[in-house]
């Protein structure tokens, strides 16, 4: 009479911590990847809105027709046009400033006009509010050529109480 | 020797170890569903900022806004009389105009609100409005009316608020602002800006 082999049906408990132990760092992973997406999103959520691209148009149109602001377009790749958080700089809301009253109107705490395909290496750039820097990392230039980029930083006009912006970027300048 | 089952620190390790995962996998579903629901309400909110500037600001880039005017609907809301430099293309002596309204309609599930930039075919009082037949089908096709999410609070008193400012070479700028918040507190404004010509 054969004796019946004692099958082994149970895992053994190194088994189980090995497999416990891979699951928990996959999920780890995914876990802070994920993480990352959403804090991406947000940020991401104040770029290039709507609302904020309007803006932007109506304070180009108002600048382009401005010939002094045209001048002060030359091959300078960063000019920092008005700025309410970086000192040495002209705050938007000055009388001098041309378009302060625009300014003040849409909270606008800052105006850049950037080359379109500025680096965010750029050291002028490393200058700039870590916000600022920011959204010019996020940005997608394709290849326009010599035209500047107007960049403008709000204050979030619908959470006034956190210290975030919100961005909008145009063509500048001559266009295609 | 009997060797089937577990040893009780075996399964002590076991469920602690499957307890850490399922702290994990709770921790994020809670976060997936929280996401969720703040996302929806958001985009909604998004959703009918971007529709209505989209289209009160096509319009003023496209045809030049000349003036803005306080009028009273037909339903007894203060409006907005939108008037514009360009000629309607079917009637070339009259401007193109359009009313930006804000107005509460009782439904079931409460007090659901509107806004809407038409053609103004409602007002019919001479001589700036157009009577209804005499807006034609592709302008018609142009008219928005979107509903503001419910629950959403507006300020009764005034739903549209106009601001005018003038810059140093006298050109006027004008705000109109549509203040909307959500049940809790999160402001959701729709401002357009427009400079009259």
């Amino acid at each position: 009479m054969r004796k019946r082999r004692n099958s082994c049906r149970a895992f053994v408990l190194l088994e189980t911590i090995i497999v416990t132990s891979v699951l928990c760092v996959i999920l780890i992973v995914l876990y802070s990847s994920y993480s990352r997406i959403l804090v991406d999103i947000g940020k991401r959520g104040r770029y290039d809105n709507t609302e904020y691209i309007y803006k932007t148009e109506l304070i180009r149109n108002y600048l382009e027709n401005e010939p002094s602001v045209m001048n002060k377009l030359g091959t300078d790749q960063l000019i920092i046009y008005c700025s309410d958080n970086l000192s040495g700089n002209k705050l938007c809301s000055d009388t001098t400033v041309i378009g302060n009253e625009i300014f003040t109107l849409m909270k606008v705490k800052a105006v850049y006009f950037t080359i379109w395909d500025i680096s965010p290496t750029n050291e002028n750039v490393l200058n700039l509010e870590p916000t600022t820097q920011n959204y010019i990392k996020n940005i997608d230039a394709i290849n326009k050529g010599s035209t500047y980029r107007l960049i403008v930083m709000y204050e979030s006009e619908n959470d006034e109480l956190s210290n975030e912006y919100e961005y909008a970027s145009l063509q500048f300048g001559s266009r295609d | 020797m009997n060797k089937k089952g577990m040893t009780l620190i075996e399964i002590i390790v076991s469920l602690a170890l499957i307890s850490i995962v399922v702290v994990f996998l709770l921790n994020l579903f809670l976060n997936v569903r929280n996401f969720y629901n703040n996302s929806k309400i958001k985009a909604d909110y998004d959703m009918l900022v971007s529709n209505i500037v989209s289209a009160v600001s096509d319009d003023i880039n496209r045809y030049g806004l000349e003036s803005v005017q306080e009028i009273t609907s037909v339903g007894n809301h203060k409006a907005y009389l939108l008037t514009f430099k360009t000629y309607r293309p079917t009637k070339l002596s009259k401007k193109i105009q359009k009313v930006l309204e804000v107005f509460p309609e009782v439904e079931d599930g409460g007090l659901q609100y509107y806004i809407s930039y038409t053609y103004n075919t409602k007002y019919e009082q001479p001589p700036n409005f157009y009577k209804s037949t005499d807006i034609v089908s592709d302008e018609r096709l142009t008219n928005i009316k979107r509903s503001v999410p419910m629950g959403a609070l507006m300020d009764s008193t005034r739903y549209i608020h106009i601001k005018e400012i003038k810059d140093k070479n006298n050109r006027r700028i004008v705000e109109i602002k549509i203040p909307i918040s959500n049940p809790n507190g999160t402001l959701y404004d729709i401002n357009i800006y427009g400079i009259l010509t």
